[in-house]
């Protein structure tokens, strides 16, 4: 008999975005890799069917709902699919780009199915390589370089007989130790009352919107309500689009060397940036809430295993505008720290706890921007392919749960990439440009005078 | 003493020396590439191995293995 398990609270987290939404594309991850090589697509097939063994998350499938909407997750035994090999050598590469983000789109719908598909691509201008669309519960971004990575060293084992890549962890022994973790009764009430402190502490948290007060004001009229503290989210129109910002590698050191001198984490950098950048477009207000990703990612074993492990919690600054940028950014860096000690906890609990606190209407959100820092470059790491040219990419899944969510991670020359993906039915292009130009300028203002309080940073970018 | 081996073996779950090699001068940052958050997760694992209850705020004044060992000591003789 198979043995199945509940969702942990990072799945559960993409689970109850495909429930708000009604659609399993909020849910959706892909990705290309490809070399300007030729490349033996018999021997890549057996490679990545030889992955899904490895690679135990890849065969995770998950139970038609109960009836209370609840599903469970196991693990198939194996996967006889064949792995197509498409042809789109004949495309230009805007073409192929424009074909594969459709892909892209394609929702997996179903219950006791394979939520991975993986096709072997020939692209245009010699590139080929393969195309990854899977659901986010089964894999995060991390996971997903590791997969790549992995996929290419059985490649170029077999091929050029180099190393065999070293033993994945396995993902069912990783997921039972989570679950084992979650039913913890001690650690659970200790995360529970850290939790409940900040609340205690600070009450209900005050929404701010990239666009300034205006959009709170709107809710407040919406819900007949003066005293609302939260705004509602999008739930009908989920289009976004992608905007690009490269910070040169330059003013990237300044930035790196700032964190290293004062021990500061790049994270907690640009948390300060943009919570300093709402402060300044919401009138001065203190309390700004932005919910940061946190990939759960520290042993061995969680870094190979796979799976879904990145979960967001909001973290909640109320900075006074006499505080100096040095401090301002050591305070973030205090709650930051005691949250990730606290990382354990189901995020979906705080805001059940909120709730039954404050009665904040449903479908409202005290954030309007979503961080992730991503310092693991996504690139094939292989002695054996370093000298070739690589073409990867991640897709959008074109349907966005957040208002404005950026991603930052390195660029190949070390400069900083800031990827700033929103929902086209209340932002622009234009309000990105602004957010992007802002957060410069608060930060590289900040590093360069320490000393100066969020108060003088704000009224001088 | 079975508790630093304990916590010796826990500390060589998050970096890639092995619990006999590590020493107390070990800079759990500089020396054991602990992050930010690979360090407080480790002390969460740690509180609920050897079920003790950590200052939140002392805890980040921790920078060696060494200190660590301390700390504990000290919540043990508390």
């Amino acid at each position: 008999m198979r043995k199945e398990y509940p969702l942990t609270a990072a799945q559960n987290m993409h689970y109850k975005w495909i429930k708000q939404y009604h659609t399993q594309q909020v849910s959706g991850v892909s990705i290309v890799a490809s070399l300007k090589a030729e490349l033996d697509f018999g021997l890549l097939k057996k490679c990545i069917q030889l992955e899904t063994e490895r690679y135990g998350c890849l065969r995770l499938r998950f139970t038609k709902p109960d009836e209370e909407g609840n599903i469970k997750q196991y693990i198939a035994g194996s996967d006889p699919r064949d792995i197509p090999l498409k042809d789109l050598s004949g495309m230009t590469l805007a073409e192929a780009d424009h074909l594969m983000q459709q892909w892209a789109y394609v929702t997996m719908d179903g219950d006791d199915r394979p939520m991975c598909d993986i096709t072997m691509l020939k692209l245009p201008e010699g590139f080929n390589g393969f195309f990854i669309h899977m659901d986010h519960r089964l894999i995060d971004s991390c996971g997903l370089v590791v997969l790549v990575n992995d996929l290419m060293q059985l490649y170029t084992h077999f091929r050029f007989g180099s190393d065999y890549p070293a033993d994945l962890a396995d993902f069912e022994e990783v997921l039972e130790d989570d679950l084992k973790k979650a039913a913890n009764e001690k650690r659970f009430a200790k995360d529970k009352k850290f939790w409940d402190d900040q609340l205690d502490l600070r009450g209900e948290p005050l929404y701010s919107d990239i666009k300034g007060s205006s959009v709170l004001e709107e809710a407040r009229k919406k819900h007949n309500d003066p005293s609302l503290r939260a705004a509602d989210i999008e739930l009908d129109d989920l289009f976004v689009k992608v905007k690009d910002y490269v910070l040169e590698p330059e003013p990237t050191r300044g930035l790196i060397a700032f964190c290293m001198n004062h021990q500061l984490s790049m994270t907690n950098l640009l948390l300060l940036g943009i919570r300093t950048y709402l402060s300044k477009v919401n009138n001065g207000q203190e309390d700004i809430t932005i919910e940061n990703f946190i990939s759960r990612r520290s042993t061995h074993k969680e870094w190979t295993s796979g799976g879904s492990r990145t979960i967001m919690f909001p973290c909640r600054t109320v900075i006074s505008p006499d505080t100096d940028f040095l401090s301002a950014a050591y305070e973030i860096q205090n709650i930051q720290n005691k949250i990730y000690m606290h990382s354990n906890y189901d995020p979906a609990l705080i805001y059940e706890e909120i709730r039954k606190r404050y009665h904040t209407p449903e479908n409202t959100t005290y954030a309007s921007c979503y961080l992730t820092y991503q310092p693991m470059p996504v690139r094939v790491d292989n002695p054996v392919l370093e000298n070739m040219q690589m073409f990867s990419k991640w897709y959008s899944n074109g349907a966005a749960t957040k208002k404005m969510y950026l991603t930052v991670s390195f660029t190949r020359d070390q400069g900083m990439n800031f990827s700033y993906h929103y929902q086209t039915a209340h932002l622009t292009e234009k309000d990105m440009e602004l957010l992007y130009y802002y957060m410069m300028r608060v930060l590289f203002k900040g590093i360069s005078e320490p000393d100066l309080t969020i108060g003088e940073i704000m009224a001088q970018v | 003493m079975a508790k630093v081996d304990e916590f010796k073996e826990l500390v060589s779950q998050y970096c890639d020396v092995a619990a006999e090699d590590i020493t107390d001068d070990m800079r759990f940052r500089d020396d054991l590439g602990f992050t930010s958050l690979s360090f407080m997760t480790f002390l969460g694992e740690l509180e609920d191995l050897l079920d003790v209850e950590l200052d939140q705020d002392k805890v980040l004044e921790v920078h060696t293995v060494g200190e660590a060992l301390e700390m504990l000591e000290t919540i043990k003789g508390e």
